[in-house]
């Protein structure tokens, strides 16, 4: 499904989601303008991202993958995104009790807060309008923080930051498969590979990692992008009905690292 | 000089493009509007109709094209 089915989907069509959407107070955001970067922190080169949260900030869940256009199938469909919906729904029931289990979800320092006070934008784009209005000729997209990131970093000469280099790597790069259609289930283990030695298998299911409740492909994404490498990853796994722990091995140059 | 020539240009190039942006955001914002459940791009009034219900929130953020 591509990216605008999809969004059409989760909007107005499908009929469990929309289901789901009556349980949460839902928000869309149609540009980066003034967007709270303290707290929506995710792959700016996407062009959908959704975000479970309560209303005190914390956030439960992403839901979202780093993909090409041709590439978006096999990381978002309606199945997975109904499954995250609803486990963000369950760890909400729970809270605050849960909290603890949800620190590792929670944002972490950045730059500026908003993207109009990264000078390359603020000069073009000026302040950010007032809440809920909006701006067809002055609009901030979100790849453009990632460039305007990017560019920061060069005019303080510092050196891009593998982070920065290469964002949200998908879990492929381990080669660790998962099944668009889960949670984070994976459906393909490649040979030779970290997810192979690490020991995972076909059918696991990733529950956890590093303690975070994982409620999609993105919540993993969000561990392995902001670990700091070389590390294990601790990795709480179904596995035929019993929950086992594994490693997931992020080596020095794991971003660039071959599948 | 070349600057005087290409200015005006680059505005005529550019209109067609906003006024299409404009008419997508339009577009999109009565879709939203119809499905009857979305706050638009306010974030603040989304925050305090959550501390109201005690309901979670879901925020899409979604680059329209």
């Amino acid at each position: 499904m591509d990216c605008q089915s999809f969004d059409e989907q989760v909007v107005r069509r499908d009929p469990k989601v929309q289901k789901l959407l009556d349980q949460f107070v839902c928000v869309r955001i149609v540009q980066a303008n003034g967007l709270d970067l303290t707290l929506f922190q995710f792959d700016y080169d996407l062009t959908f991202a959704a975000f479970m949260l309560n209303a005190d900030r914390t956030i439960y869940g992403r839901y979202a993958s780093r993909t090409g256009r041709r590439q978006t199938s096999q990381a978002t469909g309606m199945e997975s995104f109904a499954k995250a919906l609803a486990a963000g729904l369950d760890l909400h029931k729970g809270y605050p009790a849960n909290k603890s289990s949800l620190a590792g979800k929670q944002p972490l320092p950045v730059m500026h807060k908003i993207p109009e006070d990264y000078p390359s934008l603020g000069s073009r784009f000026g302040r950010p309008p007032a809440s809920g209005a909006m701006s067809d000729r002055n609009c901030i997209h979100c790849h453009q923080i990632t460039g305007a990131q990017r560019r920061e970093v060069e005019v303080q000469k510092r050196d891009l930051i593998p982070a920065l280099k290469h964002p949200y790597p998908m879990p492929e790069i381990f080669g660790l498969g998962l099944d668009p259609k889960e949670k984070a289930k994976v459906s393909r283990i490649w040979e030779n590979t970290t997810a192979a030695s690490d020991g995972f298998k076909v059918g696991d299911e990733i529950v956890a990692l590093e303690g975070q409740p994982i409620l999609s492909i993105a919540d993993i994404q969000w561990v392995t992008h902001n670990a700091t490498a070389p590390a294990k990853l601790k990795a709480e796994v179904l596995r035929g009905g019993k929950r086992i722990v594994l490693e997931l091995t992020l080596a020095a140059n794991w971003r660039k690292a071959p599948r | 000089m070349n600057r005087l020539v290409f200015l005006p240009a680059l505005l005529l190039a550019a209109t067609p493009v906003l006024a299409q942006r404009g008419d997508l955001l339009r577009t999109d914002r009565e879709e939203a509007a119809a499905a009857g459940k979305w706050i638009y791009n306010d974030l603040p009034r989304g925050f305090a109709e959550a501390q109201r219900t005690g309901r979670p929130m879901l925020v899409v953020v979604r680059c329209v094209p």
